[in-house]
């Protein structure tokens, strides 16, 4: 899936709370770089990645699969936001 | 069209006592791929099954199945080349990325989750087995496999509910014309199994095993006390789902490895832990009770709501927590449902069986009926029944009986004269319950019975309750049945009739409830006989029915085990297909 260089403010902030939703990481969602990363900067685990993907699901209408999971994905919060917003495009209708 | 599913994860135990060691041996049971089995599809057709923990005696060993594959393999007269295919009920090859992040995550994956792993023990224990021919599936996926293609339906709602799965906890379909589509998923850090599990543990009973006892124990505790503290842990969403905050604290490797962080909570918040010796006062009770009563509230949520969003009014079930028969009385009496199936192993053991299906029906052999009494474990012939008896010589005494007609009548005449018989016939069953085959059976009418079976011959915990194994005839006399008055696995609690309780001691729980099998002729023929013989000298076509083991042991499976188990227990009389077996100390009935 190509995935867009540059998201918007909007998916970045939404995703921003969600992270520390699903961290619980005593951190302001404002002050979380656009290029954090996760895993360093964020409390985010190899446990609560599946966490906040069933989060990043619910909230913008997206499927993620397992293969797509790689490392990278969550050491650069915008490439993560990007993919989401390359998926909210090719989107299907849910169940 | 050949395919054997198996279940277990052999590293997975043996990786945790190398890199986290612990002073409590309990801790060991925090991780996946116990129960491992074996299973065998034939051209759609389930020809066998079994668990490991049958042949290698190890109670809940997670060891690569080879005893079972190859009693599967005898069963059906197959070479093990003959396969199509081996299918395993874990596929972690998703997760590989994600288990690189550390060299520590790295190693459990290799060692215990990879396909390397699998193909190194496929390798080790069937060397001519191509190594292509082996594949995987998702394990929700194989427990839902499990549970829709034996459903005999088209179309149901799957909920597979369990500690973990690879990531999930807790899984939901919709299946409709043989494919399951995944409507919704809440992840292991979120997993009502796992917390159910960390609350028996801190009870001072086993992870992974002993969470039937927490249940058994619910009744006789007030739920009130703990009500609240319980809705706080396990808080209910919008949606259908449910999080579960205190699965969140562990922060450190091992921390997460053992849920330290939230037993230390359960010590602060609830109840100081209780070790496995000390007695078992009210609070412990009042524990158990809110969390069933949790329980029992979760799934109702989370199957209320896809049974509204999905209007399918059948449910099918699998999974460890699956097997809460509390749960599953409730769920059945909500009437949310129509129909409620859950399969009867729908522990670990029972995605072995999912995996094989699940791979069967993506390659069109299929047949998707409703699974009979899963008597799908091996029978021993006379000759062997023989040869073990000869070993235990001038020990035993005993009596040939012409035909089941006859032997029956002479079981019931012992059972009504309050003495406690081993029933060892024909297949064995696969699943935790014994339905008749592998059974301790006695009159449930006797009020010192749950005692004395307790005490003297299942060394176990005195509060247990017993269940009653009743003719599908009578059953609706005796028991509240709301829907279907089937129930032919022993995995659903119902109401005994007020009027009764009284009468059958030896099987009502405290709160008037009973963990009923319905047995027809058509279930389980020879049992049903001998559940009419017992009518005629009692009046009730009811037997208390336990399991054919002793605490910590496996149920048995030969003629040999039997005769062991027999002998070393309190059992008074042990019949093994048309013989009556009694020690020689006793005087002949």
């Amino acid at each position: 899936m190509e995935i867009a260089v540059s998201p918007s403010t909007e998916t970045l902030e939404a995703l921003k709370l969600l992270v520390v939703e699903v961290t619980q990481a005593n951190i302001d969602p404002t002050g979380i770089r656009d290029s954090a990363n996760l895993f360093n900067d964020c409390g985010l685990d190899s446990t609560s990645v599946i966490d906040l993907v069933l989060s990043i699901e619910d909230r913008f209408g997206v499927s993620i699969d397992e293969d797509e999971l790689v490392v990278t994905l969550f050491q650069d919060l915008s490439k993560l936001c990007s993919l989401i917003e390359a998926k909210q495009l090719d989107a299907e209708p849910v169940l | 069209m050949k395919v054997l599913g198996i279940s277990g994860l052999e590293n997975s135990v043996h990786f945790k006592k190398t890199k986290f060691r612990t002073a409590d041996e309990r801790e060991y049971r925090i991780s996946q791929g116990h129960d491992s089995a074996a299973a065998l599809i034939v051209d759609g057709k389930i020809v066998a099954a079994a668990s490991e923990e049958r042949f290698n005696r190890v109670k809940h060993s997670g060891a690569f199945p080879i005893g079972a594959v190859r009693y599967c393999l005898e069963e059906a007269g197959l070479d093990v080349v003959e396969l199509d295919e081996i299918a395993h009920s874990f596929n972690y090859s998703g997760w590989r990325h994600m288990f690189s992040m550390s060299p520590e995550s790295a190693e459990l994956y290799q060692e215990v989750f990879s396909r390397e792993a699998l193909l190194k023990l496929v390798e080790r224990d069937l060397p001519m087995y191509p190594q292509d021919r082996v594949t995987q599936v998702d394990h929700h996926l194989a427990h839902a496999a499990s549970a829709y293609f034996t459903s005999g339906w088209d179309q149901c709602l799957v909920v597979v509910i369990d500690g973990m799965g690879e990531m999930d906890g807790a899984t939901v379909y919709s299946a409709v014309n043989g494919t399951l589509k995944r409507i919704h998923r809440v992840s292991a850090n979120n997993s009502i199994g796992i917390f159910y599990s960390l609350v028996t543990l801190h009870l001072g009973f086993d992870f992974n095993s002993d969470e039937y006892k927490i249940m058994g124990l619910a009744p006789y505790g007030a739920p009130s006390r703990f009500r609240n503290f319980f809705s706080n842990s396990v808080l209910l969403k919008e949606g259908g789902s449910f999080s579960i905050p205190p699965l969140q604290l562990n922060k450190t490797p091992a921390e997460r490895e053992s849920y330290l962080a939230t037993r230390r909570w359960l010590t602060n918040n609830l109840v100081k832990e209780r070790r496995p010796d000390e007695e078992i006062t009210p609070i412990h009770e009042d524990v158990a009770a809110a969390l069933q009563e949790r329980l029992d509230k979760t799934l109702l949520h989370l199957c209320g709501h896809f049974a509204r969003k999905t209007g399918l009014r059948r449910l099918a079930m699998a999974g460890g927590v699956a097997l809460n028969c509390t749960a599953n009385g409730k769920l059945l009496e909500s009437g949310l449902f129509d129909e409620i199936y859950v399969q009867p192993a729908a522990g670990d053991d029972g995605s072995a069986l999912g995996a094989a299906l699940f791979r069967a029906s993506r390659r069109g052999a299929i047949n998707n009926k409703r699974m009979p009494v899963p008597f799908l474990g091996p029978a021993y012939s006379m000759e062997k029944i023989d040869a073990a008896l000869r070993d235990f010589g001038d020990r035993i005494t005993i009596h040939c009986f012409k035909d089941v007609n006859e032997t029956a009548v002479k079981a019931a005449e012992l059972i009504a004269a309050g003495r406690v018989i081993g029933w060892y016939r024909g297949r064995m069953e696969f699943g935790p319950r014994a339905l008749g085959n592998r059974s301790i059976l006695a009159d449930p009418g006797h009020p010192e019975m749950r005692d004395r079976i307790n005490a003297m011959v299942k060394m176990r915990e005195a509060f247990r309750p017993f269940a009653p194994a009743v003719t599908i005839e009578e059953a609706p006399k005796w028991f509240n049945l709301p829907g279907t008055k089937e129930h032919p696995y022993m995995i659903m609690t119902v109401n005994v009739r007020e009027e009764y309780r009284l009468d059958l001691p030896a099987v009502t729980h405290v709160n008037g409830s009973a963990r009923v099998q319905t047995v027809s002729k058509t279930d389980n023929a020879d049992f049903h006989c001998l559940l009419k013989a017992v009518g005629t000298a009692t009046g009730r076509e009811m037997v208390l029915n336990t399991s054919f083991n002793v605490k910590g042991q496996p149920i048995v499976n030969t003629p040999r085990e039997a005769m062991e188990t027999y002998l070393g227990t309190g059992i008074d009389h042990l019949f093994i297909e048309n013989l009556l077996i009694t020690r020689s100390s006793t005087p002949p009935p």
